[in-house]
């Protein structure tokens, strides 16, 4: 018989309740999971959408407005020739209702940019040329929409041809409805207008030339905002307050956890109070028994870790298919993530077990021959 | 005050030991002096809340005296910084609800004084073993308290209290649980072992037969010592 | 990249539920004042709003409007505009309200059916919603009354209560609404019958911030009709758009052209 076998039987002791405990746990555990796995995983989208499009530095508006913010597109012309410059796209990127689709990211793209450069045919075609009625569906988006090459997509007023499906190689890509930009300009009515550069930068351009670059860039469209495409997401104050809120969340429910093991532990505590003065009586030395104490908590939140992380993961792989997010994102549930959420659990699970392990320690052995 | 001497050396030495519950209301010891020497066995004897069982528990430890010495094998049991390892190693505790981990088998409570030791895993068990079969018991090693009968129970409660191979053993109403049969079993292993291994007994009870057997009978009423020698008090039979 | 924000919006709404943080405690103020606050952020000028709306149970369809609309501090004109489905796609609803509190409006449906509306409870485009509803300013009547403060979704409200005037010839006889102060948004609406019936509830669902102010994007409408519910997702809005007389007349029912060049 091993300490940790002594530890383990502790806990076995009240299966339910340890049972009710762990689950307790594992829920927010869980919950830690899937916030901060969807929030990261929408940066990790987000990036790598604009990575398979070849970005390097995204120009666009940080307002604060409910659509993003456009500006004329002759501000992309200040750009072009700057040095470092390989190649510029302008882009309206929008997010709105589309048929019965809740939300649906649309790209316009300006014809010949590199940003198409990147997309796959599945099936059909792209549009012939600029001004053609038709737009490319990403795989996810034609799934959401119940599309195929051929139906027609109503668009704000306009009726369009979907001439092609395409993979575009990331999950931002595959969710979005992509046509041509002066086409989404004359539909929407946003003439000469764009809310979005992407810049290529040439080959062997250094981190300096780089910075150097943006902070051009925004000297010379004071509307816009230039930055790295990995910083793009990550300077969002939306996707700041996302994560800000993500954590909050999960850490109101870890504080409900730790409320759980701590209950569940002093309990113990209470229920044991002979056993553990037997235990004193018998020449156990009070650390021993607060340390028996924490790893009996520090076990029940392992436990139940493993547990939340195993619920979380399948939370978020139902959670994603919900039609209102699917498409959208790929949630980014890293091994880092799931071992910090297991720490975090056995971290919960020690410091629940603190002032219970104390309250053992202040036992005195002769209350054992009580009762 | 008469004292029968076993052996040379002091084994347990009270001077003016008194203990106080709930801020002076109760007064369970009012200043006792008795020395217990080694190989001794000692009953003390006494009416309920006569204080003869915190006597015991000042002994094993388990309680801090309010005012007064105790010195174990010469040295103030008060001042040491180890009484874990006091209860551990010098001290065998026999009580008289056994006490028992319910949910560790035989074996396993046997072995559960020994995590204070730093004896391997195995080593732990095989001593364990050894113990279990010295008191019978090598059939129900792995049965669990609630599977054992009273004697069953107290037998491995004995061994519990040899894991460590302590010199001394107090013992509270070892039998006060037990029927007649497993009573006079239970007493007989315990006076085998006081014999046999020259342990120290102290055993608090109040059966008149056991304290016979003993070489030394302290009787106590009111948390006073009211006679200490060999044989049963009058006053207190 | 700004979508993010809406989206971001819409996971927060959707997905996480997260209550809605608790109102400041704004400086005390009249109810008369309260209303024309409100009156005035509603009737704020020009604008083209792009929004979906579910009806759920009964006849369960999904429609894409267009809403144009010059609400100033004396009349209002809405045209609501069906984009999808195909089959639907162009029927038009235009309602006007004069600064005496008369309304009228027609309704096209294509290819040429034009007919004026004479019963403003008629439901707009088979919703919970009736034409009432969506020309009314009940902000704008005379009668307005705080009848006390509640949490809305966590969130500290003034009850607004609001009751027409003589000439505001509506079909209801009071309308009660639970506004966030700190957000100037009433985060539910009740709309009660003269005889003091519960006919409407719209709940605010989600509310965005959008030039500086914050407005409701989506609602949530109840009733008149048990076990049907009415969802409007707003997904765009563009403030002072230019809308000539014609875009708002007979005529301009007949086009579902989005404005061109309208600062967003």
């Amino acid at each position: 018989m091993t300490f940790l076998s002594i530890v383990s039987r502790g806990l076995m002791r009240r299966p339910v309740r340890t049972g009710l405990t762990m689950i307790g746990i594992a829920i927010g555990i869980a919950a830690v999971v899937a916030l901060v796995g969807m929030s990261r995983g929408f940066q990790t989208s987000w990036t790598n959408g604009l990575k398979t499009r070849g970005t390097d530095i995204v120009v666009s508006n940080m307002g604060s407005a409910l659509t993003p913010k456009p500006f004329a597109a002759t501000q992309a012309d200040k750009i072009k020739s700057l040095p470092h410059v390989a190649a510029i796209c302008t882009l309206m990127v929008d997010l709105i209702s589309v048929e019965k689709a809740d939300m649906m990211i649309v790209s316009a793209r300006q014809w010949g940019g590199f940003s198409w450069g990147n997309l796959k045919i599945v099936s059909g075609r792209l549009p012939k040329d600029e001004k053609e009625k038709a737009v490319v569906l990403g795989q996810t988006a034609a799934d959401v929409l119940k599309k195929k090459v051929g139906d027609t997509l109503q668009l704000e007023t306009d009726e369009l041809q979907v001439v092609g499906i395409v993979d575009g190689g990331a999950i931002v890509e595959n969710g979005s409805v992509i046509l041509s930009l002066s086409l989404y300009q004359e539909i929407t009515g946003n003439d000469g207008k764009i809310n979005v550069i992407d810049l290529r930068m040439t080959p062997g351009t250094t981190k300096e030339e780089a910075a150097e670059l943006t902070e051009r860039i925004n000297s010379l469209v004071p509307e816009a905002k230039a930055v790295s495409a990995g910083d793009n997401i990550r300077n969002s104050q939306g996707y700041r307050i996302i994560n800000a809120m993500s954590w909050g969340t999960s850490l109101l429910a870890v504080l409900v956890g730790v409320l759980g093991v701590m209950n569940t532990m002093l309990m113990t505590v209470f229920e044991r109070r002979q056993e553990i003065c037997i235990l004193l009586a018998v020449g156990w030395r009070r650390g021993r028994v607060v340390r028996m104490i924490l790893w009996e908590s520090a076990l029940l939140g392992f436990l139940g870790g493993i547990g939340g992380v195993v619920l979380g993961v399948i939370g978020v792989k139902i959670l994603i298919t919900a039609p209102a997010i699917k498409g959208l994102l790929e949630p980014d549930l890293n091994a880092v993530l799931l071992a910090q959420a297991v720490v975090i659990s056995v971290v919960v699970g020690v410091i629940s077990g603190l002032y219970p392990g104390w309250r053992s320690s202040r036992l005195m052995p002769s209350q054992a021959l009580h009762g | 005050m008469a004292t029968t001497n076993a052996g040379d050396e002091c084994v347990f030495e009270a001077i003016a030991l008194k203990k106080e519950y709930d801020d002076g209301q109760v007064q369970a010891l009012r200043g006792v002096d008795l020395r217990i020497h080694t190989g001794e066995f000692v009953a003390i004897v006494g009416q309920s809340g006569s204080g003869k069982s915190t006597l015991l528990q000042m002994l094993g430890a388990l309680d801090h005296p309010s005012s007064g010495q105790l010195l174990y094998r010469g040295k103030s049991l008060e001042e040491s910084s180890d009484l874990a390892a006091y209860r551990a190693r010098e001290i065998g505790f026999i009580f008289q609800a056994f006490h028992l981990l319910p949910t560790f088998t035989a074996l396993e409570n046997v072995q559960i004084p020994m995590f204070e030791t730093s004896r391997p895993v195995a080593e732990r068990k095989t001593r364990a073993m050894e113990l279990l079969k010295a008191v019978g018991l090598e059939k129900r090693v792995h049965h669990f308290p609630s599977k054992l009968s009273g004697g069953e129970r107290q037998r491995v409660a004995i061994a519990r209290s040899l894991a460590n191979g302590a010199s001394v053993l107090l013992a509270d109403e070892p039998t006060g649980n037990l029927d007649s049969e497993n009573a006079g079993y239970i007493m007989d292993l315990i006076v085998n072992l006081h014999r046999e291994h020259n342990v120290t007994l102290v055993m608090v009870t109040h059966d008149m037969g056991i304290a016979h057997r003993a070489t030394r009978v302290i009787a106590m009423r009111d948390g006073h010592i009211v006679s200490d020698g060999a044989g049963v008090p009058s006053a207190v039979s | 990249m700004n979508p993010t924000r809406l989206i971001f919006a819409s996971l927060v709404a959707m997905v996480m539920a997260v209550p809605a943080l608790a109102a400041e405690n704004a400086a005390p103020v009249s109810a008369s004042q309260l209303a024309s606050q409100l009156s005035a952020l509603r009737q704020d000028g020009s604008s083209y709003v792009r929004l979906r709306m579910e009806i759920k149970g009964g006849k369960a369809e999904t429609l894409q409007l267009q809403i144009k609309q010059r609400l100033t501090r004396g009349s209002s004109e809405v045209m609501y505009q069906v984009l999808f489905p195909k089959e639907r796609k162009g029927e038009s609803v235009l309602l006007k309200r004069s600064a005496k509190g008369g309304a009228s409006g027609a309704s096209f449906t294509p290819p040429n059916s034009m007919r004026q509306i004479s019963d403003l409870k008629e439901p707009l485009f088979g919703s919970d919603l009736s034409y009432e509803d969506v020309i009314d300013n009940f902000y704008g009547w005379p009668q307005q009354a705080i009848v006390g403060t509640e949490e809305v979704e966590g969130v500290n409200c003034q009850v607004l209560e609001s009751k027409p005037g003589k000439g505001d010839r509506s079909s209801y006889g009071s309308v009660k609404s639970w506004v966030d102060m700190r957000r100037m948004v009433p985060l539910r609406v009740e709309k009660y019958s003269e005889s003091g019936k519960l006919v409407h509830r719209i709940d605010t669902t989600r509310v965005v911030s959008d030039a500086g102010h914050s407005i409701p994007a989506n609602l949530s409408v109840r009733g008149p009709h048990e076990n049907s519910t009415t969802l409007l997702d707003g997904s765009r809005i563009r403030h002072d758009v230019n809308f000539t007389d014609a875009d708002l007349s007979a005529e301009g029912m007949k086009t579902i052209a989005i404005p061109h060049g309208a600062a967003e």
